[in-house]
């Protein structure tokens, strides 16, 4: 088949803008699927269920996970709080907002939305500020404070009155240190 | 109802999160994907793909059916991996399904990945229903791909009814080429 290389090679009609390519779905052919997709999805051998399986087993080992990740962003903070130089804080503010921005992926994917919920927060607040100071600090803490109470109690799902709670408590945590 | 198995397809996975990665790996498995290939970040997979094209037994497979690659990597992202499948002459084939993976879900950039090439968009976090859901839209309901000035990917309009207003762009017919592939 023409590729797209080619067709640029083949001096086109001078008339022509635009190039559909209908190719045939190897895919398909390959997965066997067919038919229409409504319906709930069907896989081969149970295969489905297998994977539900799986997930559960992923969700009973993802706190271990994130306490792990929750310890080291301790000591990130713990390494600014040391050391007030600029280009060091903002590396480490920035390996914190990564760090955040994978929380806040896969906490709902495990069970815990409130670790998505957090990790936004903190991965929005790290990417938005420049300046890096006491206050700034403390937010973070914060941050990983409230995740540490989400994970060591395993509060999953939104948690309920305690969700509510750690929550509130950020909320009160950013407003008075910004 | 389709009944799907993807015993014989080869995924590539591009992740850099350690413990996302291998989540990733396992769900497939499960699903049963019969070859997921995991690499750590847009560059590996670009060095993995030029051996896939340049020398297809080193690299341990003959081609790679659906790439699945986080967005937000260092030092190459998903987006610099997905020009590249598109775009280069290196790509051993610019017609892969890409399904781009991110925590940044926004209708912003789910337009953004739709512009780059990207087949279909997954925000995390996710669930096994979803996964499955993009794997199984991938598998049947191609598109063709579009070949512009600016653009080429996968058909960025899915219904067949042409968009309202402004968004109804007709392209007189001396302007249009069809490209088969019959092979």
């Amino acid at each position: 088949m023409t590729t797209p290389d080619e067709t640029e090679a083949a001096a086109p009609r001078a008339e022509t803008k635009v190039r559909y390519f209908r190719i045939r779905n190897r895919l398909k052919a390959k997965t066997a699927g067919a038919g229409p997709q409504d319906g709930p999805p069907r896989l081969a051998g149970g295969a489905l269920e297998k994977a539900m399986k799986e997930m559960k087993q992923a969700e009973e080992d993802y706190p271990d996970w994130v306490l792990q990740t929750l310890t080291d962003l301790m000591a990130d903070h713990k390494a600014m709080v040391d050391d007030p130089d600029k280009g060091k804080r903002h590396k480490l503010f920035k390996k914190i907002s990564n760090v955040a921005h994978e929380l806040k992926g896969q906490g709902g994917t495990f069970g815990y939305p409130l670790i998505t919920i957090f990790g936004k927060s903190l991965n929005d607040f790290t990417l938005g500020e420049v300046s890096i100071g006491d206050n700034q600090l403390e937010i973070v803490k914060s941050h990983i404070d409230v995740m540490r109470a989400v994970i060591n109690d395993r509060i999953a799902g939104d948690g309920g009155e305690i969700g509510n709670a750690l929550v509130a408590s950020l909320q009160q945590a950013i407003k008075k240190h910004s | 109802m389709a009944t799907y198995d993807f015993g014989l397809l080869t995924i590539l996975v591009v992740e850099d999160n350690g413990y996302m990665r291998r989540m990733q790996r396992m769900l497939l498995s499960a699903l049963g994907v019969g070859n997921v290939i995991e690499k750590g970040h847009g560059g590996e997979a670009i060095e993995f793909l030029r051996e896939v094209k340049e020398n297809p037994t080193k690299a341990g497979v003959s081609s790679v059916d659906m790439v699945m690659s986080n967005w937000q990597m260092d030092p190459i992202d998903g987006a610099m991996l997905l020009k590249w499948v598109r775009r280069s002459k290196e790509s051993p084939d610019r017609f892969i399904p890409f399904v781009m993976v991110s925590g940044y879900g926004d209708a912003e950039k789910v337009a953004e990945a739709r512009d780059l090439g990207a087949t279909e968009f997954v925000a995390k976090p996710y669930s096994v229903g979803q996964l499955l859901t993009r794997l199984m839209l991938v598998a049947g309901s191609p598109r063709q791909f579009v070949l512009l000035d600016t653009f080429f990917g996968p058909d960025r309009r899915r219904r067949s009814a042409a968009p309202p207003g402004k968004n109804r762009r007709v392209k007189p017919e001396s302007e249009i080429e069809i490209i088969h592939d019959d092979s």
